[in-house]
């Protein structure tokens, strides 16, 4: 039953894996989160608190400001993060608690032990609930009032384990960042050479993002366009690996890795290039195409997991193989040669990117949420 | 002390005076004009603005005034004049010392504020241009030529002996410090204030060398060296009189002359001054290059009679002691007969893109620098001294011990290739009664003054292999002998020299690639990817060579009894601090050959000792 009414008072804990503490799109997610509840629970006079389990230093007040009674940082300490969660479940009498991740969905089965009448929800994102759950995990997803799911790929992983039943599962796609979003009204420019963009995490665990792909596409694309740029922005520990693989392929000369970046020398860096591209195996959403489709630029993206979701093939950008070198030349090959088609999909892209992905979307799911639990 | 660099302005001079009072000392500024730009006589100097406010005295170019003008014009600044002095003065009475972070350009210049009779001194980040002060009794004094200040019979002509060490340590004296005592040099990027009595307030610096903070891709780094050197090329362009180029068969001069053929809508004039001898000669090389680019070309010959019968000239024009210049004075001179008053240059090429051999070299010594460093300090002279005996007894040998015994330290490995008498040569040189010990010499062969060491600042640790060595070869061989040299020699004949590769905006860049991006196959490789086709074929894969007179040769010949003459007056040689004895020694072991002592040893005591006798210098007795 949606409650339409009066909200003050109402408890909510959000239990999160981490927000603050690095880059990354579920940290993205849960800032978002913190925002979107914040600003909510300040206007319905209702009390916030967050616990994270990895957040160490003060949260970034743009993000956790006055809608908040407390943001716990537990440091990746867990006896810290469990101690402080059994306190609040303990002392307080919530609501309604969201688990910002479904490995954190178990502590929910410590509180259906001892509260009862308390809602309770999780977020999914990708890959950790496309694998099969463990026990814990599906007991506490079996019990839980709603599941939110960021694509629908992941939506339909769920509904395929038929751990919880569809009509819980409900759709919330990701937002871009609101304060990224505010800056985008400087005109974008692209450059001479034409640069390829992909913005990743560059770790062991990362390679079904498709860098390695894009590495190997370029001897193709350099024969057929002449010299382009290929600039990796992100951290990690397989980039000495990448580096030698383009040594090795003899287009070094062309890849730039430039570390992580602050963020003004990363929107620029979006700003001026030519074409976006991830072509990822497994990516839950992809935040990054969000934030390349507010440049209006084309982007390049896997056809797999939930990147359809957010590229539209065709349409804003175009889907490839993660593994089809050739095709993924060929794609980014159009992109940087057709200038129409370029400029057509930059612009269907930042449409949508405001109809369906802005903050003001976000903060409506989240009110829906809150209303139909409430 | 005007008159003694007339030779640096023969277009027109002028002095300004102001006079003693409660609160402030006599002031006066002269000035010897080469007029470059504008060259009416609204160009006179000591320039002051409309308001009275602010005289300024200025030396070299600013190559951007232009731009600077129209940003003042739209500040409501207005002109009288279309030099780029006015630009610089005006830009100064509105910013103050904040005006340098807007200059490009080479310069040294000094403002009064005639309201509080403060005085403002200033210098280019790179030292292209000189400028030498001496505070003591007699005032503040400062000038564009040490032998300015030592006409002006205030400063007592008594040689450094820490500027001696460094001059026997490296072929010539190692800023701050000058040949003479309590003479200095205002450093390269510093700035520095004097108050109305004359005292010195502060002396700072107002630019670093960047850190290198490159992420882009390769072809990017190409793409923006080739775009910045464009750039420099334009700027360096501007004049109003006849400007040409060096032109030798090397890579740096050959892109300076490319890039200037596709900026310039003129026909571009060249200039090679080539020797009767084919080993020292790149003419056929630089007359191959010029065909190609469409340069006007001029060879200058010039044969062993008349080199020797200028050489008193040349010596007579050296500023302070120095074991370079003369190619410099012989060049220069045959440039400005030729009728151009402006030539550009490709000084600084090796320096920022890697052509030197120290750069292969401090490579190399640093792969072995790890294991050396674990020895101690004395295993490591036992060491070093091994790898002499079993190499012989030569400069190189000197060198590799050198390296080896300061345990693979990046500097002193540097100061080895680049030194000139070891320490132990250098110490019976200065072992003379005259110095009662007040040398300092440290543990480390080739002695780097503390306030030279200073200078470097960071660029001594920051940064990879390349980028240090560049650092040191910049603040270091290049500041103190390359740049002083060229512009003393090349102003004795009212001749500017230009050096677009040391553009600081250029060189901002470069130094700011990892040093990984600069080199390759070749040396100078981003240089020549930079170019690309625009660099004829011919100059890649050439020897640097360079314009090399025969002193080797000469030193046993013609020139002789020029060394005679200097170096066997054993009171001559006491009066410049050396010991007579030691300097015979050095001329008997080049006498019959020796391996370890090359001409440019004899020939930079010989020099010394000649400068000293002509401008009446000695050490303190």
């Amino acid at each position: 039953m949606t409650n339409n009414g009066d909200f003050s008072n109402k408890r909510i804990l959000l239990v999160l894996p981490e927000a603050f503490e690095c880059a990354g799109g579920i940290q993205m997610f849960c800032r978002t989160l913190c925002l979107a509840a914040g600003r909510w629970a300040k206007r319905h006079n209702a009390q916030l608190s967050a616990l994270a389990l990895n957040d160490s230093t003060a949260p970034d007040t743009r993000y956790v400001n006055g809608g908040f009674a407390s943001y716990v940082g537990a440091g990746k300490s867990k006896a810290k993060f469990i101690r402080h969660y059994l306190r609040h479940i303990a002392t307080s009498r919530y609501d309604l608690i969201i688990f910002g991740h479904v490995s954190l969905a178990p502590l929910a089965l410590v509180l259906s032990r001892f509260k009862s009448g308390v809602k309770t929800g999780v977020i999914t994102y990708g890959l950790e609930v496309w694998q099969p759950l463990t026990k814990a995990q599906r007991m506490a997803l079996e019990k839980m009032d709603f599941v939110l799911a960021i694509s629908d790929y992941t939506k339909n992983q769920l509904s395929e384990q038929r751990v919880v039943s569809a009509d819980k599962i409900r759709l919330f796609p990701c937002s871009l960042d609101p304060y990224w979003e505010m800056q985008t009204h400087v005109p974008a420019t692209s450059s001479t050479p034409p640069v390829i963009l992909s913005v990743v995490r560059i770790g062991k665990e990362d390679r079904y993002k498709g860098i390695d792909s894009v590495i190997k596409s370029l001897p193709l694309i350099v024969r057929e366009l002449g010299p382009v740029v290929y600039r990796i922005v992100g951290r990690g520990d397989d980039v000495p690996r990448l580096k030698a693989l383009a040594e090795q392929l003899a287009v070094s000369q062309y890849v730039s890795f430039t570390g992580g970046l602050p963020e003004e020398e990363l929107r620029e860096h979006y700003r001026r290039c030519s074409v976006f591209v991830m072509p990822s195996e497994k990516e839950g959403f992809g935040i990054v195409f969000l934030e390349a489709m507010a440049y209006a630029k084309p982007v390049i993206g896997g056809a797999h997991g939930g990147t359809p979701s957010v590229v539209k093939d065709g349409e804003t950008g175009l889907l490839v193989n993660h593994q089809d070198i050739a095709g993924i030349s060929q794609a980014i090959i159009r992109i940087l040669s057709d200038k129409e088609m370029s400029e057509r999909f930059g612009r269907a892209g930042r449409a949508r990117l405001l109809n369906e992905f802005t903050f003001q979307k976000f903060e409506s799911n989240l009110d829906e949420v809150f209303r139909s639990c409430l | 002390m005007s008159r003694a660099v007339a030779h640096r302005g023969p277009d027109d001079a002028g002095v300004m005076t102001w006079p003693e009072s409660a609160d402030r000392s006599q002031t006066a500024f002269t000035h010897r004009r080469l007029s470059i730009i504008d060259l009416s006589s609204a160009g006179r100097q000591p320039m002051t603005t409309r308001n009275g406010r602010f005289t300024i005295v200025f030396n070299g170019e600013i190559y951007n005034y232009r731009a600077l003008r129209r940003q003042l014009q739209k500040e409501g600044v207005r002109f009288g004049t279309d030099t780029d002095t006015e630009v610089l003065l005006c830009l100064y009475a509105q910013r103050g010392a904040r005006s340098l972070e807007s200059l490009q350009g080479m310069f040294t210049f000094a403002v009064r504020d005639n309201e509080t009779g403060e005085v403002f001194a200033a210098r280019d980040r790179l030292g292209i241009k000189p400028l030498y002060y001496y505070a003591g009794e007699g005032g503040f004094l400062f000038a564009s030529e040490i032998r300015a200040l030592l006409v002006s019979g205030l400063i007592p002509r008594v040689i450094d002996p820490v500027s001696l060490s460094s001059y026997l340590s490296f072929g010539a004296v190692q800023e701050p410090r000058t040949i003479i005592q309590d003479v200095r040099t205002l450093p390269p990027a510093h700035c520095l204030s004097v108050d109305a009595k004359g005292r010195i307030n502060e002396v700072t610096r107002y630019w670093h060398l960047p850190q290198d903070k490159f992420n882009g891709a390769r072809i990017e780094a190409i793409a923006e060296t080739r775009r910045r050197l464009e750039e420099s090329v334009e700027l360096h362009l501007v004049a109003d009189v006849p400007l040409g180029a060096f032109l030798s068969g090397g890579i740096d001069s050959c892109s300076i002359v490319s890039l200037m053929t596709r900026r310039s809508n003129q026909q571009v004039e060249t200039f090679t001054v080539c020797f009767d001898e084919h080993e020292f000669s790149e003419r056929e090389l630089a007359r191959q290059v010029a065909e190609k680019l469409g340069t006007r070309h001029t060879e200058i010959v010039l044969s062993e009679q008349d080199l020797l019968a200028s050489l008193p000239q040349a010596l007579a024009a050296i500023d302070q002691p120095t074991i370079d210049g003369i190619n410099t004075w012989v060049v220069a001179r045959a440039t400005r007969a030729a009728g151009v008053t402006v030539a550009l240059s490709g000084l600084g090429g090796d320096e920022l893109f890697g052509g030197y051999p120290s750069f292969r070299r401090a490579s190399r010594v640093q792969r072995f620098a790890a294991p050396i460093s674990l020895l101690n300090a004395g295993t490591r002279r036992q060491v070093a001294n091994l790898a002499m005996r079993l190499m012989g007894d030569s400069l190189r040998s000197q060198k590799a011990a050198a390296a080896i015994a300061a345990g693979g330290d990046l500097l002193s490995s540097y100061a080895s290739m680049r030194g000139l008498f070891s320490k132990t040569t250098r110490q019976a040189l200065l072992n003379s009664r005259h110095h009662n010990g007040c040398v300092v010499e440290r543990d480390k062969d080739y002695n780097i003054p503390d306030e030279t060491l200073a200078l470097i600042g960071n660029g001594q640790t920051n940064g990879d292999v390349f980028n240090r060595i560049s650092c040191y070869e910049l603040s270091l061989y290049t500041a103190n002998m390359l740049l002083r040299d060229t512009d003393a020699m090349s102003m004795a004949h009212a001749l500017e020299v230009r050096v677009p590769l040391l553009d600081h905006k250029l060189l901002e860049w470069v130094y700011g690639l990892p040093g990984s991006m600069k080199i390759g196959r070749h040396p100078k490789t981003l240089l020549i990817e930079a170019l690309g086709k625009d660099l004829p074929a011919e100059v890649l894969g050439q020897k640097k060579m360079g314009f090399a007179l025969p002193f080797e040769r000469w030193l046993r010949t013609a020139l002789k009894p020029f060394v005679a003459e200097a170096l066997e007056d054993a009171r001559g040689v006491a009066r410049a601090g050396l010991n007579p004895i030691a300097v015979a020694d050095v001329r008997n072991r080049f006498g019959v050959g020796a391996r370890s002592t090359s001409w440019s040893r004899v020939w930079g005591l010989a020099v010394l000792v000649d400068w000293c006798r002509r401008h009446k210098v000695e050490v303190a007795v």
